[in-house]
């Protein structure tokens, strides 16, 4: 096969180089030898190839003496160009401090630009990797109570599946937590699986990478188990074996054959119904259900739909809003509502605001540096002011001078560039590693060549940019003026003073947005860290260990096996407290479901209201103290609770306010389905969403009542639980060692879990905003430093005439200050436009908080007037006598 | 004539009719197991003509006459009697350093 040729711009590039009788012959031969060295080692390899042998021509032609191009203006100015950067690369070689400040400016500024574009593009930019990914929809509906995002019952998809009109097909999905054993149920493992109807890689349009996805019929009730490994899982556990194909593997002790490998990159992320997206699958397998015979009350699945081709927006509209009257019929017209989001939309659309941010800061940097370099090649410009005159009276034309200048700064960008790739692919990598699991798409978080084009682009504007403002300064100048100019040192340049001048405050102003950005995030960051969420047990040991039901089919045997693993865990040395739950504070695991409290003074006799839905879970007895969790009234869920499946609840605060504001909860009734309990205690409510308070009710119940096969153990002690670990192993291995213990961790580690995307905002922008201080206290000391220099004569006049050092130190501090008045005004007003856009970044972002913009504004005073403060000293110890002589 | 000149004539002389840079590139990285730069051929192969130790010319191949045309090289009597004495002059070099030399000794 052969491919399409190699690269047109490069081509067009060996064109450009090569004598013209010879154009289509070289070309021709070398578009020969690239289909020869494609065919043997790739194209990328091929094209490489190609660039290097270009890049030699491009080099090694002119040195022949043979004229590349037409004769005439362009190869006059190709080969001035030439001319130039030949020249200005020795000048830069020379100036190696100059040149290594300028080039680290431009590799930081664009490197941390390109990581965070990276980021944004790979997030919320590239369209997902399914064919014609804007015709896929998320469905959603809501219940009698508002959600953002409603899980859909098996009938309504069966429903939605109707509507031909609109849609191609309709698939469901959920996600499970599976055990994967060998064949002898040793060596468990935790995976987790995508649970869908078996219509979902022809949705997506995603073929495996080996044997095939699930076909017609695999999902119907009955059907023989198969899975679809992910390609990792294939990798990690199976060694990337192809023989896999075929054999069993064993879910949850049931045996399943593998028919299928997804492809590699096939990050497929399931939006759960409670606003954050739940991590990618290690596995597919079938949903093996009759969907249109399921209990329609029980929202289960989220539904993604394929839009059919030529099908209007409002066709697509309506039909969901079909399906929603129908479903709304079914709930006895309670207003309930159904509608679609654009799949990509519905993924990120809750990081948008945090990333936009983060761009918005990595531009701030970016400008920062901009203004830096100008500054940087003012200086230089100015230094070379006799040169350039020189070279103007000698008849250089004005390109010429234009040429000799901007030359530097091209190869400057050229080197900035390539230390800024650099930065970005670590910095990409970093963030990457320290990105919430919750960040949708985070796993494609990459530098890729769209990344790197903008960055090169980026870096052309700003080194090209930054080399403008001292060129037209150079052009507009006349030269005999500048010749005078710089031919003497007192007030010389006062124009290039006046710019470095401005250029400062603009750093101070943009690093004082930056500063005040981070200052506030991190107010806000503090307050999330340190806010009371409910339990007091930071310090607490928390891992999972999960049954396989196939093992414990009974409630009994789950019971038996948590009163067993209790006792022996409390019987360590050290360990004080512990009990499960089967969703952790934070987790967002809780499962839901209406509840009603006859009888409770709280009723308001509206059907709707006195039904709210509520987060449940079990606790077995020993939870609440570990995960110190506060009792207010009542008692605790006991041991003879849970043996004898007591028909007990727990209430939270926000209940017993609800339902129960002026008497006691306890005692009273509590109706879930036609069950009834009665309320035996109320709790200070452990935040299960956010740190910050959560405004959904819960209810805590015996394991007995729901026994779960996922057991969230709190272990409470003395010293670092973490050390625990082992022996809970051990014990497990006692009890039944097909039993996997996994997620170790701490109850502090799910509240800094549950801030992860916060820390990640915050971490970049004190980075950046340390950045910018650095940039804007070296620019302060650059300009008044320069200009103690260029003064020293008048110092030393002024001193001879009489004025004493503290006059001249204040003389010199003054004008530090000027400049830093200048720059904290003008951002401190540019800082209260932009923290506007902070608040959807971190919840409870206060962004007038005083305190910050004080805190910042006299700390980037204080920082900058040091930083005037050193060459002031040496202003005010220059010696009048040597200061006239030397001039 | 340097090394790599020469390589490059020989290389033509070797390929007959069908000595373009390509062929060249291809037929001297077969014989010295080396990546060898087209833009080097190129600049060799102009070097020698200018010196008129080879022509060319634009024409399409013989064995497909409405194919691309390309540059074939032909070497002329002057760089055959380049090679031949430079060829002696090595001969002459290596007189007696056979033993010496040999490989795998």
């Amino acid at each position: 096969m052969t491919g399409r040729g190699p690269p047109g711009w490069m081509e067009g590039l060996l064109r450009r180089v090569v004598p013209e009788e010879d154009r289509d012959a070289i070309t021709g031969d070398m578009a020969e030898l690239y289909a020869v060295r494609e065919r043997r080692q790739g194209r990328l390899r091929a094209t490489l190839w190609y660039a290097r042998n270009v890049v030699r021509f491009v080099v090694a032609v002119p040195l022949t003496g043979m004229r590349g191009n037409v004769r005439g203006t362009g190869g006059g100015i190709m080969g001035g160009w030439r001319m130039e950067l030949t020249r200005a690369a020795r000048r830069l070689r020379r100036a190696p401090v100059f040149t290594a400040v300028s080039v680290l400016t431009i590799g930081v500024g664009i490197g941390a630009f390109a990581a965070i574009y990276g980021v944004v593009e790979s997030v919320l930019l590239e369209p997902p990797p399914y064919e014609e990914p804007d015709d896929l929809l998320w469905i959603w509906r809501d219940y009698w109570f508002d959600l953002d995002r409603g899980w859909l019952g098996g009938p309504d998809i069966a429903m939605l599946r109707e509507q031909t009109d609109a849609f191609e097909g309709v698939a469901a999905f959920r996600s499970d937590e599976l055990n994967l054993t060998g064949r002898d149920g040793a060596a468990p493992q935790r995976v987790r699986a995508t649970v869908a109807s078996a219509d979902v890689f022809d949705l997506l349009g995603v073929a495996p990478a080996l044997g095939r996805g699930f076909q017609p019929g695999e999902d119907t009730p009955g059907a023989p188990a198969v899975a679809v490994l992910g390609h990792a899982l294939w990798t990690t556990a199976f060694g990337a074996d192809p023989a896999v194909l075929g054999t069993d593997i064993y879910l949850n002790g049931e045996p399943t054959t593998v028919v299928g490998v997804a492809p590699k990159g096939l990050h497929f992320v399931v939006h759960s119904s409670l606003g954050s997206p739940s991590p990618e699958g290690d596995l597919w397998i079938p949903l093996r259900a009759d969907l249109a015979s399921l209990d329609p009350h029980a929202g289960s699945f989220a539904g993604l739909a394929r839009v059919r081709d030529g099908a209007s927006p409002a066709q697509v509209e309506s039909a969901i809003d079909a399906v929603g009257r129908e479903l709304d019929a079914i709930f006895r017209n309670r207003g309930l509502e159904m509608w679609g989001v654009g799949l990509q939309e519905d993924l990120v659309g809750g990081v948008r605001p945090a990333l936009v941010s983060l761009l918005g800061a990595a531009t701030l940097l970016l400008l920062i540096l901009g203004a830096n370099l100008t500054a940087l090649l003012l200086g230089r410009a100015i230094r070379r002011d006799r040169e350039l005159a020189l070279l103007s009276a000698l008849g250089a034309g004005r390109a010429r001078v234009l040429q000799s200048l901007l030359s530097e700064s091209l190869l400057l960008g050229l080197a900035g560039g390539a230390v800024g790739v650099a930065i970005a692919f670590a910095g990409a990598d970093l963030i990457r590693s320290i990105a919430p699991a919750g960040l949708p798409r985070r796993m494609e978080i990459a530098v890729d060549a769209s990344v790197l084009t903008t960055a090169a682009l980026v870096t052309l504007v700003m080194s090209l940019g930054a080399g403008l403002l001292p060129a037209l300064r150079a052009l507009r100048d006349a030269a005999a003026q500048r010749l005078r100019e710089g031919g003497t040192r007192s007030g010389a340049g006062r124009t290039g003073a006046r710019t470095r001048s401005a250029l400062v405050v603009i750093q101070v102003a943009l690093s004082l947005v930056l500063l005040v950005s981070s200052g506030l995030i991190t107010r806000a960051f503090v307050r999330l860290l340190t806010a009371d969420p409910g339990f007091d047990g930071r310090d607490a040991l928390t891992v999972t260990v999960t049954l396989d039901p196939n093992r414990y089919p009974e409630d009994g045997d789950v019971v038996a096996f948590d009163t067993r693993f209790r006792a022996a865990v409390s019987a360590l040395p050290g360990v004080e407290r512990v009990g499960a739950t089967d969703a952790l504070p934070l987790t967002a695991l809780a499962g839901q479901t209406g509840m009603r409290f006859p009888g409770a003074p709280g009723n308001t006799g509206v059907d709707e209201e006195d039904h709210p839905l509520i987060d449940y879970m079990v606790v077995t007895p020993g939870f609440m103290d570990a995960a110190g969790m506060r009792l207010l009234e009542g008692r605790r869920i006991d041991e003879a609770d849970e043996l004898e499946g007591a028909p007990v609840a727990l209430i939270d605060d926000l209940l017993a306010r609800r339902f129960f504001a002026n008497g006691s909860a306890l005692g009273s009734p509590l109706l879930i389905g036609d069950d009834t309990l009665t309320i035996v205690g109320v709790v200070d409510q452990a935040r299960h969403y956010s740190v910050q308070a959560d405004d959904r009710y819960q209810v805590y119940l015996p394991l007995s009542l729901n026994a779960t096969a996922s057991l969230r153990y709190v272990v409470a002690g003395a010293g670092d639980p973490t050390r625990l670990v082992p022996d809970l192993r051990r014990i497990l291995d006692g009890i039944d060692p097909t039993v996997p213990l996994t997620d170790a961790g701490t109850l502090q580690g799910l509240i800094e879990q549950s801030l992860g995307r916060e820390r990640l905002s915050l971490t970049l922008l004190s980075v950046f905003a340390a950045a910018a201080l650095l940039l804007a206290v070296l620019g302060i000391y650059g300009v008044v430093a320069n200009q103690v220099t260029q003064r020293t004569h008048e110092m030393g006049v002024r001193m001879a005439l009489g004025a004493d050092r503290s006059g001249v130190l204040r003389l010199v501090l003054g004008q530090g200050a000027r400049l830093t008045v200048w720059g904290t005004v003008l951002g401190l007003l540019a800082a209260v436009a932009a923290s506007r856009v902070l608040v959807g970044v971190v919840a409870g972002v206060d962004p007038r908080d005083p305190v910050v913009y004080a805190g910042v504004a006299l700390t980037l005073a204080a920082v900058t007037l040091l930083a005037a403060w050193v060459p002031a000293r040496r202003a005010a110890r220059i010696d009048p006598t040597e200061a006239l002589r030397a001039e | 004539m340097g090394e790599f000149e020469q390589q490059v004539l020989l290389a033509v002389l070797r390929l007959g009719d069908d000595a373009y840079s390509a062929s060249i590139v291809l037929e001297l990285e077969e014989r010295t197991g080396r990546e060898v730069a087209p833009a080097a051929v190129y600049i060799a192969l102009r070097r020698l003509e200018e010196n008129g130790v080879t022509t060319s010319a634009m024409r399409p191949p013989k064995q497909e006459p409405a194919g691309r045309p390309r540059r074939y090289f032909r070497v002329e009597p002057a760089g055959v009697e380049l090679l031949r004495e430079s060829r002696r002059q090595l001969v002459r070099l290596w007189d007696g350093l056979d033993a010496l030399l040999e490989e795998g000794v």
